[in-house]
Order: structure tokens, then sequence, then C-alpha cells
């Protein structure tokens, strides 16, 4: 199963990795860092890991495009939440621990993975059989999330002062990425093919 | 005295360790399978997979163009081993592979080989065919490449919701799905596949 982690290590320098990590690691900045959160994006992570190699649930590409926005919008709704009356059930740690993973999980629907050797072998082992290929996605979700865990260590690090002081900026963060999230509904192929050319000119 | 900024710093430290050992341990583990992977296994001393046979391979569907190519469909290579191999030119997983398919063109073209790249892109600007021509060329394939811009092809011969890029099949020379594999990797086992193939009676 080391390989498995490692290679998801390595995987997370790479774009295709940036749909899954960077819902979570905003779910763990905007959680604070909270040791449940972080325990609640892996479930969530490990659990859409487990439905991928099980080849039960997929996004066309249509739905790819369509909802493209839809992790953002989320992710933003969760910023803005505590300051929303009617959104005060997400102001609770474990409320908002519980909006986390389902961020996490709901990113793996969007993930669309570097497949390296390692994972190639899972996927290409669980076509014959699921069960046996279980601990070794857990292992490489695990290795996925390494970078949250930074994140969640750096809030842990910061002065508490800093992020209660700045609720301003949690709203505004969270208003900039709805609205990111509403603009790139249907955009995902334009946006891809234009940060591709750029970074290939 | 509890002090939460020492515990995330200390934390901070070991996270890196691991994640620089992760790298280096993954970078030995799998150095040899993507930059030179048959010198490090050679094939002779690797076990065939199990090559059981799968059936008549699926039609291809909706293919636009063959580029690099006389034939126009897989049953004009009857009496060949063929790998098709499912990739798009912006997939980094895919070009990783391209070396040993190289060597493996190289190796067995002249006896009774032969690939065939499925290109099905991933994003637009990937379907379009100047483009194809053009990475193509910069990455030195020279094998046959059947274009599926609607990836119909891509999603049919694939079981489930998703499908991946890269995947690799090796038909028979009846056109049977004798083995597969997704991903990079396995070169040992496909070149050894390949040889168990070739040395099947016709």
């Amino acid at each position: 199963m080391l390989p498995a982690f490692a290679e998801a290590i390595r995987a997370t320098t790479q774009p295709c990795t940036l749909l899954l990590l960077l819902p979570s690691i905003v779910m763990a900045v905007v959680t604070r860092g909270r040791w449940l959160s972080f325990v609640a994006i892996c479930s969530g992570a490990v659990l859409g890991g487990w439905l991928f190699i099980a080849n039960v649930v997929g996004l066309s590409d249509l739905q790819l495009r369509l909802s493209g926005g839809v992790v953002a919008i989320a992710i933003g709704v969760v910023l803005v939440a505590p300051y929303v009356s009617w959104l005060r059930w997400a102001s609770d740690p474990r409320g908002r621990a519980a909006v986390a993973g389902s961020v996490s999980f709901i990113a793996t629907l969007w993930w669309r993975p570097c497949i390296g050797a390692e994972l190639g072998s899972i996927l290409t082992a669980a076509r014959r059989g699921v069960a046996g290929q279980l601990p070794a996605i857990t292992a490489y979700m695990l290795g996925a999330m390494m970078p949250v865990l930074v994140a969640v260590l750096v809030m842990r690090a910061l002065d508490p002062s800093a992020m209660t002081a700045r609720r301003a900026a949690w709203v505004a963060g969270g208003v900039g990425l709805v609205t990111a999230g509403a603009l790139t509904i249907g955009r995902h192929d334009e946006l891809v093919t234009t940060l591709t050319r750029w970074s290939t000119t | 005295m509890y002090r939460p900024r020492l515990f995330a710093a200390i934390g901070i430290l070991v996270v890196t360790l691991v994640i620089g050992a992760a790298f280096v341990a993954g970078s030995d583990e799998t150095a040899g399978s993507t930059d030179e992977p048959v010198a490090e296994v050679p094939a002779s001393t690797v076990a065939p997979p199990d090559l059981p046979d799968r059936g008549p391979h699926p039609e291809l569907v909706d293919i636009d163009t063959w580029l690099q190519s006389d034939v126009t469909s897989l049953e004009e290579l009857e009496g060949k081993v063929v790998a098709v191999q499912f990739w798009t030119f912006g997939c980094s997983n895919c070009k990783a592979t391209l070396p040993h398919m190289h060597e493996l063109y190289e190796k067995y073209r002249d006896h009774g080989f032969e690939i065939v790249g499925i290109h099905a892109p991933e994003f637009s600007f990937e379907a379009e065919e100047a483009n194809i021509v053009e990475a193509a060329a910069d990455l030195g394939v020279t094998w046959p490449i059947a274009l599926d811009p609607t990836k119909r092809t891509f999603h049919s011969w694939q079981e489930g919701p998703t499908a991946h890029w890269p995947r690799i099949y090796l038909l028979d020379r009846d056109g049977n799905i004798r083995y597969d594999h997704i991903g990079e990797g396995r070169y040992a086992q496909t070149d050894a596949a390949i040889q168990a193939l070739l040395a099947e009676p016709n």
C-alpha cells in the first residue's frame, strides 16, 4: 500500500488532482483546521475513492461541463453560512465537519485522476473484484489528502484571533466563490482549454 | 503546558518528512517502470500473465478518420497481434507510456504485431485533427491512429460509467481480447503477453 500512498502524494503536484484537492483544502481552511473536519474530509474522499474504483457512479462529459462550478458554490455557501441566519446549523463544528466531508466526497465525482502505475493496477484489478482493492485505494486517497493535513496544521499554527477577526473576508470569499462557481457552470471545457494553452505556450 | 503552535510546527515538520520520504520511495519504486521499463525487468524473465479469451473485441463506433494508416478497421488486421491503446495527446500518463509503446513497436512490428492508437479527446482542443497530427509528430507516434472525437468507441469498449486513459487491450490473431491494463506501468507483463500471443499458432 505504500507505493499507492506515495504515488498519490506525487499526483498532488499534478493538475489532475486539483479538482479533488482544492475543495478539500478550502474546507480544511474554512473549518479552521479542526481535526473532526479533517477526519470527515478524509472519510469523504475515501468513500468517493471506493465508488470510483467500483465504477458504479460517473458523470458524463455533459454533466461535468454543466456542473463544474457546483463545488465552488457549495464552498462559498459554507463560508458565508455562519453569517446567514437560516444557515446557522453550518456554524456548528459537527455541521461544518459534515459539510466538509460531503464536499470532499462530491469532489471525487468531478475528479479525473492521473492514472499512474499504482492507481492503474488498482483500477485494472478492481474490474475483476473491488473488495480486494479497498485497502490500496484507501491508502491512495489518504496519500492524496496529505496537502489537506498540511493545511490543517498550518491553520492550527495560526493565531486564532487572526481568523475570527476577518468576518468580512469570510463573507467576501464566500460570495466570490459562489459568483465564480456560477460563472464557470457550463464553461469547464473552455476554461481547461485556456489554462492548458497558457501552460504550454 | 499545552502549546498548540509548537505541536502544529512539529506536526508540519513530521508531515513534510513523510511526504519527502514518500516521494523518494515512490520515485525509486516506479522509476524503472516509467523511464526504463524493459531494461529494468527483461521480458524474458517475466512469466506472461493469464491471457483468458474474453471474446471478440467490440466494434469501433463513429471513428472519424484514420491517420498514418492504410487500414480503416481492426478486421483488416486479423492475423496480427494488435495492441489497441486509448489515449489523448494532452494526457500526461498517456505520454508516459509512449516510450514503451515505441519499444514494443520496434521490437515486434516485423513479427506480426501492430499498434492502433484510438485517440479519444478529453477536451475540445484535443479533438482538432490538426492538433492531433502535430502532437503525434512531436511525440513520435508512428503507428496508426483512429480518431474517436465523439468518444463512442472509448466508452463502448470500457465497461461502466467511467472510462480511462490510457488503457491498452491486446487482441490475439483472431481479434479476441486477451489482456488489458489501465494506466501506466506493467510494461514487462505487457511485453510478455505480446510475446506469448505472438507465439500462439495462427
